[in-house]
This record gives C-alpha cells, structure tokens and sequence, in this order.
C-alpha cells in the first residue's frame, strides 16, 4: 500500500495553509503574500533548525587567490579542501593582505603572499597555524578571499547555506518542518499585518514547533561517543 | 427559484396596486431590481463570501491577448457584480487545459491581486520561485495577467466564472437570489421604484 510523501513541495505547504485558515473562502488574493510567507520560513529554519541542508560547490580559486560566492549563498558554513577522503577545513584569517584593485595582485605590497606559519611546531608556537590555508570572507564584494593554500591547490570546497529555494521550479521540503513553517506564516502574518496583540500568543505556538522540529535533529547518544572518538588517540598522555 | 421575468412581474404588480393602478414601465423596474441585487449581493458577501461560487456563471473559451505594454488581458464577456474582495465578482479563471479526471494542467493557478502587489511580486523570491500561478487583476471590463501568463496558456485559453448583475440574466433564466434575501429583493425594488419605504409596502 502507498503512503503519501514525507517530501511536499513548497507550493503544498501554502495550499495546505490557505486550506487550514479558510483562505479558500476569498482571500485568495493572500496565495502569492503567503507564499511568500513560505519562502522565507523555510529559509529561516533550514539555515537555523534544520540538519542536512548544507551545500557543497567546489569552486576554482581565481588568479588573485579568490572564490566567488554562489549567488544562492545564505550563510558561510566552511572552505575546505579533501584531505585523505575528508573536508579539512581552512581557518579564518582577518589580517590577510588581499588585492585592493580587485583585478592584480601587487606582492609588492604584500598582497596575496602567503602568510608565515612557523615551520615547526613547538612549545612556543602560537595556534591556529592551518597547514592547508586561511580564508577571510569578503561579502562586500561578493567573495572569498584564500590565502597559504598548496602550491598545487586549484580548487576548494566551500560548504555553504543556499536559499534552498529553486527557482521556478518544484522546492520540496520536508514533511517535519511543515507544522513549523505554518507557524511561521501564521505569525508573521500578524507581524506585517499590524496584528500586534496576536503576535505573543503565535511566537509561543511558533517556538513549541520549532522545539518539536530540533528535538527530532538533536544528536543521538552515539553522535556524542562518535565525537568524543575523533579527538581521542591512544598516545600516552603526559 | 424564480425566472428574472417573474421577478419582475412580481414587482410590477406590486408597484401598480401600490400607485392605484398606475403601472411603471417594466424595463424601469428592470432597473431598479438591478440595483437591488447589488447591493443585495454586497450585503449577502461582506463578511462572508465563502457560497459566491454557488452565484457564478461560466463563460468558456475565452482567449487572453496582449494589451498595453505586451502584458495578457482578457475582455469580460459580461459584465461583473462589484464585490469587497481583490477578485471581485470573478471567482475563477482556469485553463482551458485544465482536465479534472487525469488531473492535467489542474495546477496551473490563478489567483486574484491587487495591481500594486503585481509590481511588487514580480521582483521578490516568490515572483522568481513560482511560475505555474499567475496572478491576476480585475478591471470593470477585462482581466489583466501577470508575467507568468504565457502564450502557450493564452492559445489555449481560459474559462472564467463570474458572479454577474442582474441585468446580465436573460428573462427566462432563474434568478440564484441568496437564500432569505429574496423577499428583501422585492422589498428593495418596490422602494426603490415607488420612494416609499419598506415598512409601508405591505
């Protein structure tokens, strides 16, 4: 026997909300302003509540030792490069000199040398030394700028929060969240409507779906003991 | 239900045995029936317009063309009753294309709004996101679509429905009067054709 699709499509989720508030009795001129609705609760609680939804785009590093962002890009989650079979992870740098013209680097001027890590690790070393390479992100202008990667290293992964909505074309979401979405909309629907004494009672509604949605992505006891492991090894401790 | 004729039959006798035996022209009381169902219509719908389909009639295969600044409008085949809601007295428009028995084309939508919000939409994540819903604005005489109406869509046309004025009805089709109004239509055009007052016309 089938069963329907834990997967809805975006659409669905507003559908199913006109449906519930009776939108369907004439209101349906509300369709596109609570599809909109939609859209940025799904954004909100796929970047905030939801696991799983991280993007991942290998991106060819520029001339000028940069990378573009996506223009989906919601929010920064890493630049790695594969190490062994895993991401390892580039480290933030603030005080990278990057090319101020935007098209040259000027080594002259210290702009994209790489930085000085101390050779070897020792007592005295400071941490943060990042043997792969460091990022600073640039936003203002859209991009990515890299620093002390490998001298064979062309390419990075950068992981990445997209919108997640597809454009005009089907966005499916996750049944768990659809009772969180329309608290959400519900909500904020109030909010823009100047519906001001409704807003605590529907923030209340809104933080209990969204409890339920996380409890259901909280680590599991064996997550804890997997990440207790990774950091472990068997050297002797002195 | 009664026919339109009989509506109005109903009236005309009751205006004459009001002004002693002095008709008035049935196309005046034609009239003022017209304005009575009005405004009857809008004070059945104000709060609720959820049983508006139940007053619609269907006009088919009508086909969309490009207008002012190449964006699709349709002319209404008949006029429309003016109701407080954006989509006023159109309570449908579909695809001709639309079959309900293997559910093809049922999805593509159109929904009322405001020719305000379709300037807006058209430039936030839901203009960009959903293509298959097309937004639409009323005017006195035609439909105005938004961008997403296509010509594939305009080619094969839309059918509508309308909730329309009383003069629109032919004399011998039955008048859908709002369940308990429709004492209050004869009330209404008897004042309305006589000036005296619901209380007297009795």
């Amino acid at each position: 026997m089938a069963e329907i699709s834990g997967l809805k499509t975006l659409r669905q989720v507003v559908e199913e909300y006109m449906f519930l508030t009776k939108k369907d009795a004439g209101e349906e001129a509300d369709y596109f302003r609570m599809y909109q609705l939609a859209i940025r609760a799904l954004k909100k609680i796929k970047l905030f509540h939801l696991r799983g939804f991280a993007t991942v785009l290998k991106c060819t590093v520029s001339a000028i030792k940069t990378i573009d962002l996506p223009s989906d890009y919601l929010s920064f989650i890493g630049v790695a490069v594969p190490v062994d079979g895993e991401y390892w992870f580039l480290t933030e740098k603030g005080k990278m000199v990057f090319s101020q013209t935007g098209g040259t680097l000027d080594e002259d001027a210290g702009e994209g040398v790489d930085v000085l890590d101390g050779y070897y690790m020792d007592y005295q070393s400071s941490g943060a030394i990042n043997r792969e390479g460091y990022y600073l992100i640039d936003e203002k202008n859209n991009r990515i700028i890299l620093n002390s990667l490998e001298s064979t290293a062309t390419e990075v992964y950068l992981l990445y929060y997209s919108t997640g909505i597809n454009a005009s074309d089907t966005t499916y979401i996750p049944d768990r969240a659809t009772e969180a979405i329309h608290a959400y909309m519900r909500l904020n629907d109030a909010y823009f409507s100047d519906e001001l004494n409704k807003v605590p009672i529907l923030e209340d509604q809104y933080n209990k779906r969204i409890d339920e949605l996380r409890y259901l992505d909280y680590p599991r006891l064996t997550e804890f003991r997997d990440a207790l492991y990774d950091v472990m090894n068997p050297l002797p401790q002195r | 239900m009664a026919t339109k004729q009989q509506l109005i039959d109903k009236v005309y006798w009751k205006v004459r045995d009001i002004r002693g035996g002095n008709a008035i022209h049935r196309n005046l009381i034609e009239h003022y029936m017209a304005s009575a169902w009005n405004q009857i219509l809008h004070d059945a719908f104000n709060k609720n317009v959820t049983f508006l389909d139940f007053y619609a009639k269907e006009y088919t295969a009508l086909t969309p063309t490009k207008g002012t600044e190449n964006q699709y409008t349709v002319a209404m085949p008949a006029a429309i009753a003016q109701l407080p809601i954006k989509g006023e007295g159109v309570r449908r428009v579909q695809s001709t294309q639309a079959d309900y028995t293997t559910g093809a084309n049922v999805g593509v939508k159109f929904v009322p709004m405001s020719e305000s919000a379709m300037r807006y939409k058209d430039n936030i994540d839901v203009g960009l996101a959903e293509n298959s819903i097309i937004g639409y604005t009323v005017r006195y005489d035609s439909i105005w679509f938004d961008k997403n109406m296509t010509s594939a869509l305009a080619a094969a046309k839309v059918n509508l429905l309308l909730v329309v004025p009383f003069d629109v009805y032919t004399s011998t089709e039955k008048i859908p009067a709002p369940s308990g109004k429709d004492v209050d239509l004869v009330n209404l055009t008897v004042q309305l054709a006589t000036g005296i007052t619901g209380g007297e016309n009795k």
